[in-house]
């Protein structure tokens, strides 16, 4: 495979940086054996998207990471305190109650041989930012942005690990900025949630039908903490939001909420995998999606819940709104449940919205297009009330504005 | 015809001849190994015609390509050693002599599951393989239905008679529903198929009788390599039933038939089974790999619905599936998969949606108990020409004691907007407080979890001819026996 000779020779710098070297090479190994995972036999994780652009593209590297104005007003921020630019190291400005963990106490909590994209982010990815949250961070808010500013097409793969110490409680933000270049992202973030903490996570991805944006995020969680994510997603190109939370101590409890627009040719993929490896433990996915034009999004998601993990409860939903003759859903709400005593519920609905609901709007005298977008804009609506970040909760909700009425809804 | 079918057959001699191979054809059983060699054996011992051997032939060539290439499928939940496809009999006449003579040499074991199903008593002596000249005098029933049947035209009959007295049938129909280049397993059994059913029922015609009843009492060993075609011309109806309640002992390991059904424009197709092959002991040590592909297409206005119980076999790899090529056509689904024990089933359907209005339903019920794993996989495709077409699946599952699992895995690919799809899926256990209640009114824990476990299956028994829908029940309590405690 040429692309991979070439990662070999152009990335050679970011191979050898970092003090874990030997994870690198093997990673990247790894990842030359099978390559992007395109059509791979046994694999359905990436079965529906067409990810053969990648191979095609020759990415190249970008460490300017200075000189960058960023119109805060434009992402619905007020500052930000992380900026990844680039292949840069992630610039973080130094806070009080965050302290930098050294590079030898660090594991990450996943395997790369879990992913081929989680393989390439190890390889290629830049010094980690590595970060713990003590109890002066308590109740704050942590923004992180990321930028790709660059006349070249590149390839990014920043890793950013935050550990939440003991009853912390802390909010995360995460939100890209894209630029028109056909790049490839692939953003890792690993949290740590210790006992008794709480992280809530937004995530918004902001629209650009060039990028590739794989987003990887990974979750251990230890006794009674909570962890819960929005996410927001404006189509890109092609792009992945790929959860996986592990629910590793009593009491745990995630709540994964999610929407995902899709228009013209892009292509979104939500993958959820919440593992209950202990008793008592509780998981909510909810994800809505709204496709219109020749749109593509797939939702693969999995409870597993592991033998001796009893009393789990877990509830996964995926609800679809397939506005257009070319658009396509593809979901598969999975459930691997070796436990017995366990309440698991999933459900997946897809169609368009109900007639009967807008006959009745037009009789009180709503035109139809009018009235389908009143009830588009409810069912966006529940989600975003779910960002818990005011700002950006507002931001995304005039984002939803913009793009309702530019929606093309085949009736 | 019978001219016809001759001079074919003197060709298929002369071809033989040709290639210079001989075998005594009156030998009970092909050695053992999969050849072109046994395929054309087979296909002579059956005196097919040309083309039917050629077909055999292509899907011979085909499986070993692909079990060159990919070898056999591994995407299922299930896990088996490997197959020695060179260590199996593909041909072996039903063997009489070592059959029982009578009901008193028959396993007591066997006796007692009958009584307990509650199997009709002339029946058991069938049903345990005992000789047909030894049983009772149960074959002027079968005949009364025959001449019944044979007025309204219907046609029902062994494959390798139709292949011989319906030709025309056959080569029409064989393959169009799952051609022999289907999957491994299908592919297999294009190739070496031993005998099966097959069914016409002509045009306008509601066959009066549940072809169970005909078939239960006509039931014969038909070997590991099934294969089963029912085409019900149009606006005609068929209601079959396929096994029986009754624990059957199958002699060979590896099971892989294929069934096929045809629906013209509005016809209705009833397919109904009750699978219950040795699952193997208690350690999980031998059983039937069941591996089975069953499929049917609908014309216009037709529907085809399938029901299953599905209580034996060490494997069960089973999907029925319905193309839903017809406009307003209607696929239904209707499933109570049961483990116990190391059994491992992965089953499920696949509603393929092609035609404007069509609709389907799923109802899929899964007990996992013992050390059994039980999967679901099904599929649901709304094509971009099926307007207003629908789907409702459910699926629940139920797990009894922690050593099982229960895996649900629904594939939903929509890509026409005016779809209205719905899925929903639970999976619990019995719930205490239910189980409190009745033990509080003085049945024991078997008996309380077997009435709870009846009345959450009842969606699906409901489905079932009424005579079986009650000895499903009885199934499901004889096969969770020991499961509970």
């Amino acid at each position: 495979m040429e692309y991979i000779k070439h990662y070999e020779k152009n990335f050679s710098d970011l191979l050898k940086t970092s003090d874990i070297d030997h994870a690198k090479q093997n990673s990247f190994d790894f990842f030359s054996k099978s390559g992007f995972p395109i059509k791979k036999k046994g694999d359905e994780r990436w079965k529906y998207l067409d990810l053969r652009s990648l191979e095609k593209t020759f990415y190249s590297t970008d460490y300017d990471n200075d000189n960058l104005t960023i119109n805060f007003d434009s992402i619905g921020l007020d500052k930000s305190n992380i900026i990844s630019v680039n292949n840069g190291v992630p610039k973080y400005e130094s806070l009080e109650g965050i302290e930098i963990i050294p590079n030898e106490l660090y594991t990450p909590i996943f395997s790369f041989s879990e992913d081929e994209f989680l393989s390439l982010n190890t390889s290629l990815s830049s010094k980690h930012l590595l970060l713990k949250v003590n109890s002066k961070f308590n109740g704050k808010v942590l923004n992180i942005v990321y930028i790709s500013d660059s006349e070249k097409e590149i390839l990014e793969c920043p890793r950013i690990f935050i550990e939440v110490e003991q009853n912390v409680e802390l909010t995360v933000n995460e939100i890209f900025i894209s630029s028109d270049a056909v790049n490839l992202k692939l953003p890792v973030i690993e949290i740590i949630l210790n006992e008794n903490s709480k992280v809530f996570h937004n995530l918004v991805f902001q629209s650009s039908f060039t990028e590739n944006n794989f987003k990887f995020t990974r979750v251990d969680q230890k006794e009674d903490s909570f962890y819960k994510l929005t996410s927001f997603s404006n189509s890109s190109l092609l792009a992945a939001n790929d959860i996986k939370v592990g629910l590793n101590g009593k009491n745990s409890e995630c709540d994964l909420k999610g929407l995902y627009f899709t228009t013209l040719n892009s292509q979104f993929n939500t993958h959820v995998v919440v593992e209950h490896n202990v008793p008592y433990t509780k998981s909510n996915q909810y994800f809505k999606g709204i496709l219109s034009d020749n749109s593509r999004a797939v939702f693969s998601g999995k409870i597993y819940v592991e033998k001796n993990a009893q009393k789990a409860y877990a509830e996964q939903k995926d609800l679809n709104l397939v506005m257009s003759k070319g658009a396509e859903i593809d979901t598969k709400p999975g459930l691997e449940i070796y436990a017995d005593d366990v309440e698991c519920y999933h459900g997946a609905t897809a169609g368009h919205v109900d007639e009967s609901t807008l006959y009745y709007m037009m009789t009180r005298g709503i035109d139809k297009k009018s009235a389908t977008q009143m009830l588009v804009n409810g069912f966006a609506t529940e989600i975003i009330n779910e960002i818990t970040d005011e700002k950006l909760r507002s931001f995304a909700q005039k984002q939803s504005d913009d793009i309702l009425p530019s929606l093309s809804f085949d009736l | 015809m019978e001219n016809n079918s001759l001079s074919r057959e003197s060709k298929l001699e002369d071809k033989e001849y040709k290639w210079g191979f001989t075998t005594d054809v009156d030998t009970e059983v092909v050695p053992k190994g999969l050849s072109e060699e046994v395929v054309k054996l087979i296909s002579k011992k059956k005196k097919e015609p040309n083309w039917l051997f050629d077909w055999r032939l292509k899907a011979y060539k085909h499986w070993l390509k692909q079990d060159e290439k990919e070898g056999e499928p591994e995407w299922a939940m299930v896990e088996y050693p490997k197959i020695d496809y060179q260590d199996i009999h593909y041909y072996a006449a039903p063997n009489k002599s070592d059959a029982p003579k009578s009901l008193d040499e028959v396993d007591p074991e066997m006796l007692e599951a009958f009584e307990k199903l509650g199997i009709p008593l002339e029946e058991r002596a069938q049903l345990a393989g005992v000789a047909v000249d030894a049983v009772f005098d149960s074959v002027s029933v079968a005949t009364t239905y025959e001449k019944q049947l044979k007025e309204l035209g219907i046609i029902f009959c062994s494959f390798s008679e139709a292949v011989q007295n319906h030709p025309d049938l056959i080569k029409k129909y064989l393959g169009s529903v799952v051609p022999y280049s289907d999957n491994y397993f299908a592919n297999l059994n294009s190739a070496v198929f031993s005998d099966g059913s097959f069914i016409y029922i002509p045009e306008g015609v509601r066959c009066p009788i549940e072809l169970m009843t005909y078939f239960r009492i006509n039931t014969a060993d038909t070997g590991q390599f099934e294969r089963t075609l029912i085409v019900a011309d149009k606006n005609s109806y068929v209601s079959y039933l396929e096994g029986c309640t009754a624990p059957i002992r199958k002699s060979s390991q590896l099971h892989a038939a294929v069934v096929e059904l045809v629906a013209l424009d509005g016809a209705e197709i009833k397919y109904s089974t009750l699978q219950n092959w040795y699952p193997g002991n208690k350690d999980g040590e031998g059983g039937v790999y069941n591996f089975v592909t069953k499929r049917g297409k609908c014309g216009n206005k037709s529907k085809i619905s399938w029901t299953q119980v599905e209580t034996g076999s060490a494997i069960t790899w089973k999907y029925p599936s319905v193309i839903l090529q017809g406009d307003d056509s209607i696929g239904e689904f209707y499933s109570v998969a049961l483990t116990n024990n190391h059994q491992q089933a992965d089953t499920g359907t696949k509603m393929i949606h092609i035609g404007k209005n069509t609709k389907s339903t799923i109802v899929a019920k899964g007990i996992s108990a013992g050390k059994g794993n039980n999967t679901y996989r099904g599929q649901v495709k709304i094509l971009p020409s099926a307007e207003n077409s629908q789907n409702f699946t459910q699926c629940d599952s139920l797990l009894i004691g922690d050593q099982c699992g229960a895996i649900t895995l629904p594939y939903i690919e929509v890509k026409n907007p005016t779809a209205k799809l719905e899925h929903e899926a639970s999976t619990s256990k019995v719930s205490d407080e239910q189980l409190f209640y009745l033990m509080q009114r003085g049945l024991d824990e078997e008996e309380a979890h077997h009435m709870i476990i009846t009345g959450w299956s009842k969606e699906v028994f409901k489905e079932l001819p009424f005579e079986f829908a009650v000895e499903a029940g009885q199934l499901l309590k004889v096969s969770l026996e020991g499961a509970v405690g």
